[in-house]
């Protein structure tokens, strides 16, 4: 319900968290000599929350084809696009 | 033993199957069944991002910063988040207005402005050679290290060995040679290079696999998995060090390079050839956001992995950690795998230089050659004939400088820094075109002024602060300038800027360099204004979704089709020209003809068909040759004005009209007060009628009742009685005479008995008529100043008489009592008889002057004794007089008597005789 037609806000939304993820302080947070199964905090941090970045990322998109041209004139952001083939 | 022959054989079967792909996807292409239609391709296509800054690099950065090399792929996938507003923006945009190059697009965007782009093309060609460098270093260095197989040795210092024994030097040759029959076989309006598109999605899977072969080598086959690797790296308390943050320079430097990247893979020329000209449908975008970001994660899994894996296996440092990526199979003898590294590093090379050479040539053909030549006249450029070949030799030549600039600072730079702090210098360049770029496709009001102030300014800056220490590094600046500052004030160390101490130099160098150029470009953009056209462009890119239909509607332009078409066929060639018209007839859906004249829409067409092939400042210039010339502008000043004159004539007309009706309305307000006035009098007049009348009347009823209830009256009194009764029942009489005579006059159904008449006789007779009347006590005397001879005049005798007696009656009746004096003259001057009764009265007060001569206005007031006379004799004599066309009015004073003129026309054929 609420994912359709917010594609645009999600996405700002995602960017936000991403900056906040990626910098200080959040990343002080990390920056142990603590490790997960023997990997290093600080590394196993960066690429797990690099690879949830991805993956809202690839949902938040596909949120936006479905919701597809509708949202997009909401948004004033001009003419349905062809889906990737 | 690896026989150098062999690895280049190897390496030229690499080549020799990309340029397979190539053809195939530009016959693939030319057959409109497009290769690279696909939003995996193009993805990959995005991946040319990985150089061997990644392949090699990034492992180098790693065994000395940690996670430090971490930020240059988290950026790009932080401006992906965003993708799809701003790079699918920048995309429309783009395709809309048939944007080659990253030159183009700014200077498109700041009304085509021939100076920006050949700015941006010099700028971009400058920041770009350090970046080319590391690529000729790495597949050069890569090159020697497994020639050396199964030895692991260290090249030696590039400058000492001469240029042509350099591989380096090879590899560049190699490489231009590569790029000039890759990019630069056909110029195509679409300015789409498709066969090279899906060559570098192919090489993205190359290094791809390659650097996941090697690194599942590295963490399955070395060691036993991540944990068991990175436990050994934890138990070495200096390699354990390397897993902090502190090791990766820091959070501040962090900062700066995410932001750096950010920018960069926008801003990058050759990210913009593969992100924006080559997109052939922006829906792959959507893949693109996330798909793109997914490969950086893969590429970078094993970066820590091999370079730890590195440190722990080389632990003397003998072994450059630039090159751990090929040393460590290397090591353990595993020539297949260290060959495919070796294919993976050069493909990360190849893809870069191909991509980057050939961005840099379009712009600088495009938008820094092209114009200039326009511009020189003496070269009749415009009239050539086939101007492609020309276009193709530019170009070739560019690729091959270009390549030249970079190997010859690699040689004399490169090889006293690492993989990444070149390539870093290079993205800060690039990141200078950002302000210009979003404050394009965002912000309406950035204007020229701003973008080239704010690109100049940036520019100089990262020049100072990085390009020339890089070259005091190298030796050919004193390092003392880098250490002291030019002649050693501290406050121009390009390191420390006013002594803003701290940053690392690329965070130095990024954040004054921005500074000055965004701020320049606000402060300009608001303090100057733009253009007509730079307005026009500014819509076109800001508002490019609001109207994704609209066309620039600058002038109304006319030219012969013919004409365009021959200027397309110079640069495209006639067949495409021809069918690029063809087709935009048939979507338009009207014929054109050779001879007809086509309007606006066709020749901005036709400009951007243009623009494809030549960059649109170029394009702008050879349209306006064969457009004719209209001036445009000024039709469309004359339009507006047109416009604005109409709206003031209009307006006047309103204004005119509001005072016709203000004056309207104060005629009609006048009109009512009149009839009010008029209503009035009316009502007065009834009343003073009825007054009057009664007057007479009831003294009439007084004494005749007396004279019947009293049968027995002397008859002296009876006979005065009765005599009062007839002087009433006269007075009567001569009352509604007079108001009969006044009503028919107004009513103007009076009888006038009109003839020429003496005017001395009939004054004669009204002095006769009145003669009782100075017989008073004490008498009143007459003077009079009669001419003997009048003009005649067109009167009714009768009724002048009347007037004339009435005159002298009221001059004795309101003469000086005890003295009075009446005086009746006649006189003729100005064609007129004038004729003046005059007494020695009280007179008349100036305000009641007009006053006395309508109706029953006796002035007076009724203490002065009983009304005598009617009130109406004045009227009267006034309609009489106005009858006859002359005028009647009152010369008085109070206390100095009244002088009462008539004057009466005396007729043309009357007075010419005398």
């Amino acid at each position: 319900m609420s994912r359709r037609g917010h594609a645009r806000e999600r996405l700002a939304l995602l960017f936000a968290v991403g900056l906040l993820a990626f910098n200080a302080p959040v990343l002080r947070l990390f920056d142990t000599s603590a490790s997960i199964f023997g990997v290093p905090v600080l590394f196993v941090y960066l690429f797990l929350s690099w690879a949830c970045l991805i993956l809202l990322l690839a949902i938040s998109i596909d949120g936006a084809r479905r919701a597809g041209g509708d949202e997009e004139r909401e948004s004033g952001e001009g003419s349905p696009t062809t889906p990737g083939a | 033993m690896l026989d150098a022959w062999t690895i280049a054989l190897l390496a030229l079967a690499y080549l020799a199957v990309l340029f397979a792909i190539a053809s195939y996807g530009d016959r693939r292409a030319d057959g409109r069944r497009s290769l690279i239609d696909n939003p995996y391709i193009y993805t990959l296509s995005l991946a040319v991002y990985c150089t061997s800054w990644t392949f090699y690099g990034s492992v180098g950065r790693a065994a000395t910063s940690g996670v430090g090399f971490l930020p240059i792929y988290l950026g790009p996938t932080l401006t992906f988040v965003l993708g799809w507003f701003v790079l699918r923006k920048i995309v429309r945009i783009s395709a809309i207005n048939r944007i080659t190059s990253i030159a183009d697009f700014i200077s498109s965007r700041y009304g085509k402005s021939p100076t920006i782009g050949g700015l941006v093309a010099i700028l971009a060609v400058i920041g770009i050679v350090p970046y080319l460098s590391l690529q000729l270093k790495a597949v050069s260095t890569s090159f020697s290290v497994i020639s050396a197989y199964p030895e692991i040795v260290m090249p030696h210092h590039l400058g000492m060995v001469p240029v042509l024994q350099d591989t380096g030097f090879y590899v560049a040759l190699l490489m231009a040679a590569f790029s000039i029959v890759f990019g630069t076989r056909h110029i195509d309006a679409s300015e789409h290079h498709e066969g090279m598109v899906a060559a570098i999605a192919f090489e993205s899977v190359v290094k791809l696999l390659a650097f996941l072969a090697v690194g599942c080598f590295v963490t399955f086959d070395l060691y036993d998995g991540f944990g068991d690797l990175f436990a050994r790296v934890l138990a070495d308390p200096e390699l354990a060090a390397l897993t902090t943050m502190e090791a990766a320079g820091g959070y501040q430097s962090w900062f700066f390079l995410t932001a750096l990247s950010m920018m960069a893979i926008i801003c990058l020329p050759r990210q913009f050839q593969v992100a924006v000209v080559e997109n052939v449908d922006e829906g792959h975008i959507r893949t693109a956001v996330w798909l793109f970001p997914l490969y950086l994660l893969l590429i970078n899994i094993f970066v820590l992995p091999i370079a730890f894996g590195g440190l722990l296996q080389f632990p003397d440092g003998q072994v450059d950690a630039d090159t751990f990526v090929l040393a460590l199979p290397m090591a353990e003898h595993r020539q297949g795998l260290a060959l495919l590294v070796f294919i993976g590093g050069l493909s990360a090379a190849t893809g870069m230089v191909i991509v980057a050479t050939i961005a840099l040539s379009t712009m600088v053909c495009n938008d820094l050659v092209m114009p200039l030549l326009l511009r020189v006249g003496r070269l009749h450029l415009s009239e050539r004939r086939d101007l492609s070949t020309l276009l193709l030799t530019i170009r070739r030549v560019t690729i091959g400088l270009i390549l030249l600039l970079g190997y010859l600072y690699g040689r004399q730079i490169g090889d006293s820094y690492a993989l990444v702090s070149i390539g870093l210098v290079s993205f800060a360049a690039a990141a200078q075109f950002a302000p210009a770029i979003l404050g394009g496709i965002y912000w309406r009001w950035g204007n020229r002024n701003g973008a080239l102030a704010g690109l100049s300014a940036g520019f100089l800056i990262w020049t100072y602060c990085l390009l020339l220490p890089s070259f005091a590094g190298a030796g050919w600046l004193p390092i003392d300038f880098l250490e002291a500052g030019p002649f050693g004030i501290d406050a121009l160390k390009p390191h420390a800027l006013l002594g803003l101490e701290g940053l690392d130099p690329i965070a130095h160098a990024l954040f004054w360099s921005l500074l000055a150029n965004a701020g320049l470009y606000l402060a300009l953009s608001h303090l100057t204004s733009q253009s007509q056209i730079e307005r026009g462009q500014a819509s076109l890119f800001v508002d490019v979704f609001k109207h994704p239909d609209r066309e620039a509607s600058l002038g109304r332009s006319q030219a012969k089709l013919q004409d365009l078409r021959h200027l397309l066929a110079r640069f495209v060639g006639d067949q495409r020209a021809a069918r690029v018209f063809d087709d935009y007839a048939a979507r338009a859906g009207t014929a054109l003809t050779d001879l007809s004249l086509v309007d606006a829409r066709v020749v901005q067409f036709a400009e951007r068909q243009l623009a494809g092939a030549i960059g649109a400042s170029s394009a702008r210039i050879l349209v306006a040759s064969v457009v004719k010339e209209e001036q445009p502008d000024i039709d469309q000043v004359m339009e507006i004005l047109d416009e604005a004159s109409q709206i003031r004539d209009y307006s006047h007309r309103l204004e005119t009209q509001s005072a016709e009706l203000r004056r309207t309305t104060e005629e009609l307000r006048a009109a009512n007060q009149r009839l009010k006035q008029l209503d009035e009098l009316k009502n007065d007049f009834v009343a003073t009628v009825s007054h009057e009348l009664r007057t007479p009347l009831t003294s009439i009823r007084m004494f005749s009742e007396l004279l019947y209830d009293s049968p027995d009256m002397e008859e002296e009194q009876r006979s005065e009685f009765l005599g009062i009764i007839i002087k009433e029942s006269e007075r009567l009489t001569r009352l509604i005479n007079a108001i009969l005579d006044l009503a028919k006059m107004e009513a103007g159904r009076f009888e006038w008995h009109m003839s020429d008449s003496d005017p001395r006789a009939i004054l004669d007779e009204a002095l006769a008529a009145t003669a009782s009347l100075f017989h008073t006590d004490p008498p009143v005397r007459l003077e009079t100043a009669l001419p003997d001879h009048l003009p005649n005049v067109h009167v009714d005798a009768d009724r002048l008489t009347q007037v004339i007696v009435n005159l002298i009656a009221n001059a004795v009746k309101f003469c000086k009592p005890g003295d009075g004096q009446v005086g009746v003259e006649a006189e003729t001057g100005d064609g007129m008889l004038l004729v003046t009764v005059s007494d020695n009265g009280k007179g008349v007060a100036i305000e009641d002057q007009d006053r006395i001569f309508d109706k029953f206005q006796q002035i007076g007031d009724e203490a002065d004794g009983p009304r005598q006379g009617t009130g109406l004799g004045l009227p009267i004599s006034r309609q009489i007089i106005e009858h006859f066309g002359g005028r009647i009015w009152v010369d008085s004073q109070l206390g100095h008597g009244a002088r009462f003129t008539f004057s009466l026309p005396i007729p043309q054929d009357i007075a010419a005789p005398q």
